[in-house]
């Protein structure tokens, strides 16, 4: 393959994985809720 | 001893910060995954330098140049699983004290440590003769073996303390008690007989 | 695409009941698995911070890649013939279980990006490649495994 294409191909699949990476760490999030209310409540 | 450290555990124990730590299902689960996970950073490092002294990566590139580039990398991660190492003890210091995979996994790390002092000691004063050979004379090979197997073992026995296999409250042979400090138990068994 | 029938089938293949009656033997395996993981985190790590320039900076990222990425293939295959072992054990609860498959996801976006995206982008002169695109190789790679481990971890408190 090219190498811009494949240069290419890099910048689509970082989005993608920071998407869904993203969203689903973000899923997992009331975890975080709650370490914040067992240090502050 | 083993009276000794079995205080020292229910002290800590007592402490309201060990059960909340305990019981948050979240927070021992986040110290946990992070224990576990920096052992890509603290053993992955550890086991590119070990291989490199076995003359099986990097063979172009000096092997003082490898083990002084990932030093740093590899001590951050050994704090970081010390730490979390030790709140891990801290949430369950009473079944951890007396946990046989627990006790094996120190000594292990003993070990470990002291390989791993003597290894730096020597390759200080030998890396000269032998930095750019692709495979390091044997001494420092088999240190470079050992300290793989030692690892491998802390990690194995740090995993197997989660199986209560050979838990207190389980009916174990006397040496078994006294190995894994079942104080109570061990009173017990003698007084039966 | 229908995948139940495969986990009934992994459920009550010769293997499941090996993992499942032997205690001693999944733990052994499950270290495997563990120090796999080790060494594929290590190489990626140590790769990726190359090619970001953070560690080995007086060696040749070409070096650094080539070596790391021989051995991320071993580590690769530690974990997945382990892993696969620990799966027939549990196929039924992994089935039902969203880090599972948030940690297969990863994983097969993981593998087609290593040898199809990573290692033939690399294969041409690094310093004549997009320093962008070269971040974001680095990045993506690490950000990805990361969460390969961590949502495996994850399957155990879920």
């Amino acid at each position: 393959m090219q190498k811009t294409t494949l240069e290419r191909l890099t910048y689509g699949i970082t989005i993608v994985v920071l998407c869904g990476a993203g969203w689903y760490w973000a899923t997992q999030v009331q975890s975080v809720l709650e370490i914040l209310e067992m240090a502050y409540g | 001893m083993n009276e000794l450290l079995l205080a020292l555990a229910r002290w800590l124990d007592s402490h309201s910060l060990s059960t909340q730590l305990h019981e948050s299902f979240y927070m021992y689960n986040w110290v946990e995954s992070t224990h576990v996970l920096t052992l890509m950073l603290f053993l992955g490092m550890l086991i590119i330098i070990d291989l490199r002294m076995l003359g099986w990566i990097f063979p172009t590139v000096p092997a003082s140049h490898i083990a002084e580039r990932l030093d740093k990398p590899m001590l951050i991660g050994m704090a970081i699983m010390f730490i979390t190492g030790f709140a891990l003890y801290y949430a369950i210091p009473e079944r951890t004290t007396q946990s046989i995979w627990f006790r094996i996994k120190v000594v292990l790390l003993i070990a470990a440590s002291i390989n791993a002092i003597l290894f730096r000691a020597r390759m200080r004063d030998s890396s000269a003769s032998w930095d750019t050979d692709l495979k390091p004379p044997n001494n420092i090979r088999f240190a470079a073996a050992a300290s793989l197997t030692l690892w491998a073992g802390v990690v194995i026995t740090g995993r197997t303390i989660a199986y209560d296999w050979f838990d207190c409250h389980k009916e174990l042979p006397a040496f078994m008690y006294w190995a894994a400090g079942c104080v109570d138990q061990l009173a017990a068994s003698r007084g039966v007989e | 695409m229908e995948t139940l029938p495969f986990f009934e089938w992994l459920d009550t293949s010769l293997l499941a009941s090996i993992a499942k009656s032997n205690g001693g033997v999944f733990a052994v395996v499950q270290m495997f698995h563990l120090l796999g993981m080790a060494m594929l985190g290590g190489m990626v790590l140590l790769g990726d911070l190359r090619l970001l320039g953070i560690l080995m900076r007086d060696i040749p990222s070409a070096t650094v890649i080539d070596n790391t990425h021989r051995w991320f293939g071993y580590g690769l295959a530690l974990t997945l013939i382990s892993g696969i072992f620990m799966a027939s054990a549990v196929a039924m609860k992994l089935y039902y279980n969203e880090a599972f498959w948030a940690k297969m996801t990863g994983l097969g976006i993981g593998i087609l990006f290593v040898y199809c995206v990573r290692r033939p982008l690399l294969s041409f002169e690094h310093s004549s490649i997009n320093p962008w695109a070269m971040r974001c190789l680095a990045g993506t790679s690490m950000v990805l495994w990361f969460t390969v481990a961590a949502s495996g971890r994850w399957i155990g408190f879920s």
